[in-house]
């Protein structure tokens, strides 16, 4: 068996939006292929942590490993090519094709002055296949169904090449195949590359399915965190998401919904 | 795609640009066909016609080139700093404050040296004013910096119309060609020249960090590309561009908005594509566009900035149609 290797650590991290708190001590360790789900009523904080994580914004206090370095160590382009973000919404008033577009993932891995090479079209060629989004590769951007965009950013994603994959809300816009899809092809890449993944999802089933563990933030800063199976009760997510949510077996997976 | 079309466009572009030049040196009121162009530049005859070419009609042409240059540059620059496809080099108050300056200049009865100087010098006074009140919180969002720009640009506004409305008639007349745009008074020397190859290059070099840019703050930042940086870089450059070009002719308006656009329904939407090409079709623009001004009521002499608006308006609106039929 391979060793595993420790992607992302984090060590005491507080972390406070307007003066509401997210978490006030988290330490976790996130392994080479492993995919962790953080979930959350609305407002508890699962997009400021991706970004936290992403460095897009500073934490109060504690502190954030990328293989071993502080965050805040990398540069900028060297943690693009470490640390890859699919975001909950694009903003789209430039226009570009959907090849150009998908071609950007590669700009962590470009020195200044060099264009895309071959190999960069046919990674980016490849990632718009894995979304089927190759038969629109001259299409505007501007022109896209919002699945289409979802799609597109994923693509982008792919050709980026991280080691470490946060992503916000990917089922977004999604329809109920392409989200199982989209995620499958996200978990072959954990596996191929030696990567680990982090999504922020409202979706309880979608984690439930594809992640190892779930981190579960309840509003009081003291956020859950254990593998899927012992987080995703019907007691601690009614507590969590203050509605009552029950849960049906379907074979080996189990299937959550409100009551 | 992306790897064809410098191919087509860009010899397209350098073509046009020469024509441009030769079209530019032959029109005026006294009349010189282009075979007499070019015979006078190729050739050894002497006299009046050389004169006329070589003092008075090649240094204003490449006056034209080098102001519709920068302005176009500036104009990319800045829709990709606001993230605006409206946004055109004026928006942020530059050319505002060096109106205000050169409007002052010529109530004081200043030579057309002074007023080139005091147009810059009011440039910089705007530049250096928005960035201060736009900074101030620390954040530097484009809707802060845009809002910040309009405003000040506003108290410009004001400004001129205090002058215009307080001056004699004659330094009134002036004034309005200043403000419509002139290269009448215009030369471009080695400064001008020097800081649109610079920016020209500076600009190559981040071309690719601009394409990125564009799709959104967030998403550069997660692509490796330093925004902060990058936007106060562009920033200072699209100022110092404009503020240059304002020097130069005044407030020529239509250039920096519409030559980029032109160029992305054209295709070329990546910015390695799109800087050279906005720096040719801005300058051979604004050299057709002068070359009109001063042949087409002759020997009088129209402002350039009104016929840019004149062949530009059509220009674009049919490019705009034709692209809309042809991709729906």
């Amino acid at each position: 068996m391979a060793f595993a290797s420790t992607i992302l650590e984090i060590r005491d991290l507080r972390l406070e939006i307007a003066g509401q708190r997210i978490c006030t001590s988290l330490s976790l360790q996130l392994q080479a292929g492993e995919c962790l789900g953080v979930l959350g009523q609305n407002g508890t904080g699962k997009t400021t942590l991706l970004h936290t994580l992403a460095r897009l914004r500073p934490a109060q206090g504690g502190e954030i490993l990328l293989r071993g370095q502080s965050l805040n160590a990398w540069s900028r382009k060297a943690l693009a090519r470490q640390l890859g973000v699919l975001f909950q919404s694009s903003t789209d008033s430039m226009p570009a094709s959907v090849e150009e577009t998908a071609l950007m993932g590669r700009h962590p891995h470009l020195p200044d002055w060099q264009w895309e090479s071959a190999d960069d079209v046919a990674v980016a060629r490849t990632a718009l296949k894995a979304v089927n989004l190759d038969s629109l590769l001259t299409r505007d951007i501007n022109t896209l169904s919002g699945g289409e965009r979802q799609r597109l950013a994923l693509a982008m994603l792919l050709a980026q090449k991280p080691q470490l994959y946060l992503l916000d809300e990917p089922g977004n816009h999604l329809d109920i195949a392409f989200q199982v899809k989209s995620l499958q092809l996200l978990r072959e890449q954990l596996a191929q590359q030696n990567a680990a993944l982090c999504m922020a999802t409202h979706d309880i089933n979608l984690a439930a399915r594809f992640c190892d563990r779930i981190l579960l933030l309840r509003g009081d800063g003291e956020p859950l965190i254990g593998a899927t199976r012992d987080v995703l009760t019907p007691e601690t997510l009614s507590h969590a998401y203050g509605c009552s949510i029950g849960v049906v077996n379907a074979g080996s997976r189990q299937v959550f919904y409100p009551e | 795609m992306l790897q064809r079309h410098p191919f087509v466009l860009l010899p397209a572009l350098l073509g046009l640009t020469l024509i441009s030049f030769l079209v530019s040196f032959s029109s005026g009121s006294a009349d010189l066909g282009i075979g007499a162009v070019l015979s006078q530049l190729f050739g050894q005859e002497q006299g009046l016609q050389q004169q006329i070419l070589f003092e008075l009609r090649i240094p204003r042409s490449i006056a034209a080139f080098i102001t519709g240059a920068l302005l176009a540059l500036s104009g990319v620059i800045m829709q990709v700093l606001l993230r605006n496809p409206l946004a055109d080099p004026y928006i942020l108050g530059i050319s505002g404050g060096a109106a205000v300056a050169a409007l002052a200049a010529i109530l004081l009865g200043a030579s057309a040296l002074w007023i080139s100087n005091a147009a810059f010098a009011g440039a910089l006074l705007s530049i250096a004013i928005v960035f201060g009140i736009a900074r101030a919180s620390g954040a530097w969002s484009s809707t802060r910096l845009l809002l910040t720009g309009v405003v000040v640009s506003a108290g410009w506004g004001a400004m001129i119309n205090i002058l215009l409305t307080t001056s004699a008639n004659n330094s009134v007349y002036s004034m309005l060609f200043w403000l419509m745009g002139d290269l009448s008074q215009s030369s471009a020397g080695w400064i001008s020249t020097g800081i649109l190859l610079l920016g020209f290059m500076l600009m190559m070099w981040q071309a690719r960090a601009m394409n990125v840019l564009a799709r959104g703050d967030l998403q550069a930042e997660a692509l490796g590309v330093n925004v902060p940086r990058l936007k106060l870089f562009l920033y200072f450059a699209t100022s110092v561009l404009t503020a240059c070009a304002v020097t130069i002719a005044g407030s020529i308006g239509f250039v920096g908005l519409v030559i980029p656009h032109m160029l992305r329904l054209l295709g070329a939407r990546d910015h390695r594509l799109l800087i050279p090409s906005s720096v040719l079709l801005g300058g051979s623009f604004l050299m057709i566009a002068d070359s009109v001004a001063r042949s087409i009521v002759a020997p009088l002499q129209l402002p350039v900035g009104v016929v840019t608006a004149m062949i530009g308006v059509p220009v674009f609106l049919l490019i705009l149609r034709h692209t809309r039929s042809a991709r729906e």
